[in-house]
């Protein structure tokens, strides 16, 4: 069978991506999703005690102060039910997440140009891991439902920004061999953590602070094994094709 | 970022155009994935994703 490159790249990505999603939904289940939950009862306690408040309190101050319930505004908009519904639309979120990534990775690998193997493709994926988990997290770290952060869209584009940067600073790093480029890769991977991710000015959590480090640790383990799978299932694939 | 490496003849790297229409259209649609799953602000899509969001670090509400 001869494939074009397009048509390698989009099946491995398919492929690698589908099964990491698969199997990091399953890794979920044990890791990070109880501690959303339980996150999730501490959210909605603080809400209803803070809606409490308002009727009793006539400055109604401390309702104001008190995170947002986990609704987003609109009661009314579709949320699935907790159970199989909302399980089978996280697995499916991974598996289009997995897909993504497996194709931004295989564009990477693709414009690098060499064979993939599975090694090579665990070390891109541990590569991916860094760009698009870790060095984001090192400014905006994980957080649980109920945490107050500054306002959504600085944090995605502080987020995208890192991203960016940090996957351009890598590839200078790794693939040029003049000290010079590699010296403008680590001052680059520097620079949107000089500029500082955005913070609220007063930062705030209804989960204890021993739940939202458990989830920090769990996030980073789940993501590194997801961004592996991606990288060594893609290598796998296209050894195939060769 | 197309980077023709300078060192030998070996290494130095043609890049073909059905190389490049492969990167440019898996990243265009990995943008996309990446971008509904994580990034779009409608409360149907956020709801959908949310733990996956939070699971994955992506900035959440």
């Amino acid at each position: 069978m001869n494939f074009s490159s397009l048509q390698r790249t989009l099946t491995s990505a398919i492929i690698a991506g589908v099964f990491a999603g698969l199997l990091i939904s399953l890794v979920q289940i044990v890791t990070t999703i109880p501690i959303i939950t339980e996150a999730e009862t501490y959210e909605n306690q603080a809400a209803s005690s803070a809606a409490d408040d308002h009727h009793s309190a006539p400055a109604g101050a401390a309702a104001t102060e008190a995170p947002a319930a986990h609704s987003h505004g609109d009661e009314d908009s579709w949320a699935p039910e907790d159970g199989v519904e909302r399980l089978t639309y996280t697995f499916l979120s991974n598996v289009i997440a997995g897909v993504g990534f497996a194709l931004l990775l295989g564009a990477a690998m693709t414009m690098r140009g060499r064979a993939i193997t599975v090694q090579s493709g665990a070390l891109w994926g541990v590569s991916g891991f860094l760009v698009f988990s870790l060095l984001p997290a090192a400014g905006l770290p994980p957080e649980v439902p109920g945490t107050q952060g500054a306002p959504v869209e600085l944090r995605q584009m502080w987020w995208f920004l890192t991203v960016a940067c940090s996957a351009v600073a890598l590839a200078l790093i790794a693939f040029k061999p003049s000290w010079i480029w590699r010296g403008v890769g680590i001052a680059l991977l520097l620079v949107p953590h000089v500029i500082g991710a955005p913070h609220p000015e007063v930062a705030s959590s209804t989960a204890p602070a021993a739940l939202a480090a458990e989830f920090a640790i769990l996030t980073m383990i789940s993501s590194a094994i997801f961004w592996i799978m991606i990288g060594s299932v893609s290598g796998f694939i296209s050894e195939k094709f060769q | 970022m197309t980077n023709p490496q300078m060192t030998t003849a070996e290494t130095s790297v043609q890049v073909s155009a059905g190389k490049m229409t492969s990167v440019i259209v898996s990243a265009m649609i990995g943008f996309f994935l990446i971008y509904g799953v994580g990034f779009a602000q409608p409360n149907a899509l956020h709801n959908a994703a949310h733990d996956s969001r939070h699971s994955l670090v992506f900035p959440c509400h």
